[in-house]
């Protein structure tokens, strides 16, 4: 995550972690007030992981959903942060600089991608989080899991099998929802909600056509011995497989929305999966995922106080 | 699918901005002009303490100089401007004064601030005679009467630093000092844990590979999940139990406030038809009490206005906004479609809905808070949440008759998806016909974006809401029924009406809440109603063969709840 995200001057983990700021004020402004306590409503949990060598929890210093009144308490500090949102009646963009409070900071300083154990802890606290309260896997609408990566996962641990067994986790409204956004700096084309493993390939197909050498008639040949371009694109390939194979496919809601906030036709049964993003990509990816009402355009930071 | 970086670039794209890059902008560009008087405002007023005493000191000095200086230029200009702090006192005495009393009225702040308020004007007070004693002494050295005024006015101001010294000793921060602070103490013990800080969770074992019960791999431990749900248990069954009073009964607050109050569960109406009767029934979303839902409605006076609200879940304290909204429309009906006249109509629940907000709301929080001992919201909270805005669904109905005719007259106005549908009973074809549906007409009206009312000023740039109208002079008849229900049930009865499905027609029927508590529990249950704060008003008219209280006849609410209403 400490690579510089395509198109743009700072770093992919640096767009993740503001672009992640905003989305909880975001959802703290949906909550509205609950009139008894003064504080937000309850509309959610929340948990935020960061991994790397080793998974931490990045709001609060414990591995349990924050409940979304206490966040506020929770905050490192205030913020500057420069958002556009597109008005949903006049779909204009305008720009405003407001002040809010800030949770997450980024670190990118690790060498390893333990992505199957962030699943796992993940696992476990919507596990625990269903079971300290009965009325939860009654009442609650099936938990909603949103992994951003860079997709070099070289952990120990298998995380398509861990992502099976996370999405197995259900309440009474169905399964639970893992959705996977690969930030990317590759040479391929997007990836948008695709629905088919075949999808997955001919994307990187078409990229080995690209850089194999083409003949003048138009045919395509390849070397017996593949260059380290085309080796780049087959660990790339198989990293795409399988963040395709983590994800759930998305609910029919969840279909309208990614169709209106992308502006895209995506076909019933697409996984909630986008491959190679970049920011504004992550940022839709977010809001679509979250159901949020505003659309949040750009976001950043800067620390005030 | 694949997306092509062209495909990819049509988006509509702002960059981000590196950290680094930024420029704060200079403190007179982030804050408008605009809020530079306000800023002053709010300054004055946390300081208020400091230039009440810098003001009363200001005095005693004079005062004093007037004393020591009794003649020459300077004894005039000193005598002067003694005469001008005085007055100046006389009026901040009499504001603190107005202020006090206010609070002792309204029962809405602390004692402390109360006293401390009484022990200013008093000085004040104090000061002001000792001030007028001392100027009328220096044209009259023989009054003995000016004397002894002066020395009473130096006795108040004593006694009222006195008090104001002991204010912190008897009544320090944070302890339950008057009657509404201890209600408030009693109530919060009947939240709900998920309210309040509930059992923490005990620290995780490592997980290990167990299969569960249905042969999946569980990779967390069932044994410690199990452990931490009994821990979780046993740690709620300790919770204290809280004392009985009528507070802890009712559970929540603001169960007594205005805003928060509904219409009687049921009232007759005289037309000169026959009669007719209202019911409203109220059922929030899962078993919360009915205080916790965001739906709410009011009935007129004189039972022609009624309307029906449902808060956004989504904005701030909702429901005490759509209440505003209610209950002034019905009392001064808004009867126009026009944007600027709902502009011009909502300037009054607007200034209810903040006062209540600054007034009420803030101050009962903050005794909550004070009870609880959790840190008060600051003065400028209630801004905040007022500038945050909330938002309501609206549903009007007028109903008239005209002497000549027989039947009940009405039309409705909306705004979002709180419906209206009407029903009359067609003998040739022995059943229900729906003769009106407004504003919703299927079930493709019904999305998670409704209409609103907002308590936020309306940006001339956007969109305005605006009323919507139904059909003029609509007419029911004896036996006809009129619904207005909250989304949750609007949906349900429009799908009943397109499926010609007859379930909705127990809801004619129910006569006591009870009932329709049980029904809308069914309801839920079976999938076909969702899980939402669902309210119902029902106007049935009746004739002399009318089924409307002859099923259910003697199981009528308590003639507490019946009020009767002629027009």
């Amino acid at each position: 995550m400490s690579e510089t995200i395509k198109g743009y001057s700072y770093t992919k983990c640096q767009s993740a972690t503001a672009t992640l700021n905003v989305l909880l004020n975001t959802v703290l402004d949906n909550a509205g007030i609950n009139d008894q306590t003064g504080k937000r409503k309850h509309r959610c949990d929340i948990l935020v992981l960061g991994y790397g060598d080793s998974v931490t929890p990045l709001l609060g210093t414990v591995e349990e959903p924050l409940a979304l009144p206490d966040l506020p308490r929770h905050s490192l500090g205030r913020q500057i942060m420069h958002i556009a949102r597109r008005d949903p009646v006049t779909r204009l963009l305008s720009t405003e600089e407001v002040t809010g409070p800030y949770w997450i900071k980024e670190v990118a300083d690790s060498k390893r991608t333990e992505t199957g154990k962030a699943i796992a802890k993940a696992y476990e606290a919507v596990g625990r989080w269903l079971l300290a309260d009965n009325t939860r896997k009654d009442t609650r609408p099936a938990p909603v899991i949103i992994n951003i990566t860079d997709a070099q996962d070289n952990g120990s641990e298998n995380p398509v099998q861990k992502a099976i067994e996370l999405r197995q986790l259900s309440t009474t409204d169905g399964h639970a929802l893992f959705f996977n956004c690969h930030l990317g700096t590759t040479g391929t084309d997007g990836l948008t909600f695709p629905a088919t493993l075949n999808q997955v390939d001919d994307l990187f197909e078409l990229a080995l056509q690209h850089i194999a050498p083409t003949l003048p008639m138009g045919t395509i040949t390849r070397s017996s011995q593949p260059t380290e371009d085309e080796k780049q694109l087959r660990l790339e390939q198989i990293c795409a497989r399988q963040l395709f194979e983590m994800s759930s496919p998305m609910p029919d809601i969840m279909l309208r929305n990614a169709r209106r906030t992308f502006g895209l036709q995506i076909e019933a049964g697409a996984r909630g999966f986008i491959y190679n993003a970049d920011a504004q990509d992550l940022i839709n990816f977010l809001e679509w995922g979250s159901l949020q009402d505003r659309f949040i355009t750009t976001a950043s930071r800067e620390e005030v106080g | 699918m694949s997306r092509s970086k062209q495909q990819h670039h049509q988006q509509v794209k702002t960059p981000i901005q590196h950290p680094k890059e930024q420029r704060v902008d200079a403190p007179s560009q982030r804050h408008p002009p605009g809020n530079l008087l306000k800023t002053i405002i709010t300054w004055y007023e946390r300081n208020l303490l400091f230039f009440k005493t810098l003001a009363l000191l200001g005095t005693a000095v004079v005062g004093y100089l007037v004393w020591k200086i009794p003649t020459g230029r300077w004894s005039i200009l000193l005598t002067d401007t003694l005469v001008v702090l005085v007055t100046l006192a006389a009026v901040s005495a009499l504001n603190g004064a107005i202020s006090h009393w206010k609070t002792l009225l309204q029962q809405k702040d602390l004692l402390r601030r109360g006293l401390v308020d009484m022990g200013l004007s008093s000085f004040m007070l104090g000061i002001l005679s000792l001030s007028l004693g001392i100027l009328i002494h220096q044209s009259d050295k023989d009054n003995l009467l000016n004397a002894t005024l002066a020395e009473v006015g130096g006795g108040i101001s004593v006694s009222a630093v006195a008090l104001l010294v002991l204010i912190p000793i008897l009544y320090p921060k944070g302890k339950v000092s008057n009657r509404q602070e201890k209600q408030v103490a009693s109530s919060i013990q009947d939240l709900s844990a998920s309210e309040l800080s509930g059992p923490a969770l005990p620290p995780q074992p490592p997980v290990e590979q167990t299969p569960d019960n249905n042969g999946q791999t569980f990779s967390h431990s069932q044994q410690s999940l199990a452990k931490h749900q009994e821990d979780s248990e046993r740690m709620a069954s300790q919770q204290p139990t809280p004392p009985a009073s009528p507070f802890v009964a009712r559970g929540f607050l603001f169960y007594d406030d205005p805003l928060y109050s509904l219409p009687s569960a049921k009232r007759i109406l005289n037309f000169s038809g026959g009669t007719g009767s209202v019911r409203f029934f109220l059922k929030a979303k899962g078993e919360e009490p009915s205080i916790k839902s965001e739906d709410t409605g009011a009935i007129s006076k004189d039972g022609r206005h009624l309307a029906l609200c449902d808060g956004l879940a989504g904005s701030n304290l909702s429901r005490s906004w759509a209440a505003s909204l209610a209950q002034y429309w019905v009392e001064n009906p808004l009867l126009d479609t026009g944007e600027k006249r709902l502009d011009e109509w909502l300037k009054q629940p607007k200034e209810t809905w903040k006062t209540w907000v600054r007034e009420t709301w803030l101050s009962t929080i903050n005794a909550r808070n004070s009870a609880l001992s959790e840190a008060p919201l600051p003065a400028d909270y209630a801004d905040e949440v007022i500038h945050g805005g909330s938002a309501s669904t609206f549903l009007g109905i007028e109903l008239w008759t005209h002497d000549a005719d027989e039947g009940l007259y009405w039309e409705s106005w909306a705004i979002g998806d709180s419906c209206l549908y009407a029903f009359h009973w067609e003998s040739a074809l022995q059943q229900w016909q729906c003769t009106s549906q407004f504003p919703c007409e299927s079930r493709e009206d019904f999305t998670n974006k409704p209409g609103f009312i907002s308590s936020r000023n309306t940006s001339a740039r956007k969109p305005r809401p605006h009323l919507r109208k139904s059909s003029t002079n609509n007419r029911s008849y004896p036996g006809d029924i009129i619904i207005m229900a909250t989304d949750a049930l609007a949906l349900w009865l429009c799908m009943q009406i397109e499926e010609q499905r007859p379930e909705w027609q127990e809801l004619l029927s129910l006569q006591e809440e009870d009932q329709f508590d049980e029904w809308v529990r069914h309801q839920r249950a079976s999938g076909e109603l969702k899980n939402d704060d669902t309210s119902l008003i029902l106007i049935a008219l009746q004739d002399q063969s009318s089924w409307i209280e002859g099923p259910t006849e003697g199981k009528r609410s308590s003639d507490r709840d019946v009020k009767h209403d002629h027009f």
